[in-house]
């Protein structure tokens, strides 16, 4: 299973890696909201589209990328709404799905072209309390070490196992193992940055302006969506 | 525990982000009193996260897995793990697109105030009846992980009521689908803690709030 990397690679290669986090969660952010807030049909339907067309011609993202982190989320949602098909039947069903479907593209779509550095230093910029930020900062810093940790723990127990599946004992001693180290990383992190004078973790990302074109496009797009909806209301209700 | 995007109407989001947030404040209030454990609360959270990516799909856009709820609890204390839930789920929905951001605020209410403020209290109560720290860690932590779930049930029932039943009966049929994975992830849970637990005292050199208070097992 990956946990760190991909979506974060994928996000300091993408082509909009040095727009500002400010354009892309403005775009995505507002996207979600509509998302949350418009009926499902046609609105989220549209709203997909917009989201990938922006991740997969804006950024660059390739397609498997975006269907390899996509598929995941649909699948949940699709295990998700079978209770609703039988309470409430099929067309609550669909409804929950596909605006699932829009709410995972806009999430997909931010995270994708958002660094989390990125992302934490536009939340210090806005004000966010330092302590959370700081904090964030750091499980980002160590959740890389604790991953390579498990993935380490792992593959000595595969070894040892022949390949076999563990017991539960087994694999609760790794669990514990991993604590402990991480405990371990953590402390040594602490004494490394201390030597070298430094309270708490710097952080380090390219300050980007926020483009103004973009902003006005974005802000453009969600308004021509949200009175599309307005004025189609008595066609596709609240 | 973790629903995902789009499964909360906007309303039911902002009601439980709104619920979230004196929460939160009172937890980053704390963390700056703590702020000579970051380091170790920080590895702490990287660790939930870890253990809270391993997940099974559920009802109603969410997920089950084990939730970690009491091992956060004992290692960072009730009144910080709200901030830490926060954390843990952001760079969950960032990094492995799963839960949701306009549902953050619902998941950190069941995963970072519900469960660990459940988990303590049933901890104390059990020590106050005179259980044994070990069932009294079982106990806390397999009816700890219970309540995360319990919370989430409850969220996603009054989303969805049933059109007959109404809330109480989709709260059932929603906690009944989840105790199908739930109720043995939760068992196990607790004794994965204690084991866990044991481990990191007998490596010793931590001095974090709440891990204290288990050190005599």
């Amino acid at each position: 299973m990956h946990v760190h990397a991909p979506l974060d690679h994928i996000a300091f290669s993408s082509a909009w890696r040095s727009r500002s986090p400010v354009d892309k969660l403005v775009l995505g952010g507002g996207l979600l909201l509509l998302a949350s807030l418009l009926p499902a049909l046609p609105w989220s339907i549209a709203i997909s589209i917009i989201a990938a067309t922006a991740a997969l011609a804006g950024a660059r993202i390739p397609l498997r990328a975006w269907l390899r982190f996509l598929a995941p989320q649909l699948a949940f949602l699709s295990a998700a709404v079978l209770p609703i098909v039988l309470g409430e039947g099929w067309p609550r069903a669909a409804s929950v799905w596909i605006r699932g479907l829009a709410g995972a593209s806009c999430m997909t779509l931010l995270a994708m072209t958002t660094p989390v550095p990125d992302l934490l230093l536009a939340a210090r910029r806005a004000h966010v309390p330092g302590v959370l930020v700081e904090m964030a900062f750091l499980v980002y810093r160590l959740i890389a070490s604790i991953w390579e940790l498990f993935e380490r723990l792992r593959l000595g127990l595969d070894l040892r196992l022949r390949g076999g599946k563990p017991s539960w004992h087994a694999a609760t001693l790794s669990a514990g193992n991993l604590l402990t180290r991480s405990l371990q990383t953590a402390r040594r992190l602490e004494r490394g940055a201390s030597l070298r004078g430094l309270d708490g973790f710097p952080l380090l990302a390219p300050r980007c302006e926020p483009s103004r074109l973009f902003l006005v496009a974005s802000v453009a797009l969600q308004l021509v969506l949200l009175a599309a909806a307005i004025m189609l209301r008595s066609r596709y209700p609240w | 525990m973790h629903i995902s995007e789009g499964s909360l109407p906007l309303t039911h989001a902002a009601a439980w982000t709104c619920a979230s947030a004196p929460f939160l404040a009172h937890s980053i209030s704390k963390l700056k009193t703590l702020r000579e454990s970051r380091y170790l609360l920080a590895a702490s959270a990287g660790y939930l996260f870890t253990l809270t990516a391993l997940k099974l799909p559920s009802v109603a856009g969410s997920s089950s897995h084990p939730t970690g709820v009491a091992l956060g609890t004992v290692l960072a204390g009730p009144a910080a793990m709200p901030a830490l839930s926060l954390i843990v789920l952001l760079f969950q929905a960032l990094l492995t697109a799963h839960g949701g951001l306009t549902t953050l605020g619902a998941n950190v209410f069941s995963l970072g105030v519900a469960g660990p403020w459940a988990t303590w209290l049933l901890w104390r109560l059990a020590a106050r009846c005179g259980l044994g720290d070990q069932p009294a860690i079982i106990l806390a932590t397999a009816l700890g992980s219970l309540a995360t779930y319990a919370c989430t049930s409850l969220q996603l029932a009054l989303a969805h009521p049933d059109p007959s039943g109404g809330v109480t009966a989709a709260f059932l049929k929603f906690a009944a689908v989840f105790s199908v994975t739930q109720l043995p992830v939760a068992t196990l849970e607790a004794a994965f803690t204690v084991v866990v637990l044991r481990m990191v005292v007998n490596a010793g050199g931590v001095r974090i709030a709440g891990l204290e208070a288990w050190a005599q097992l």
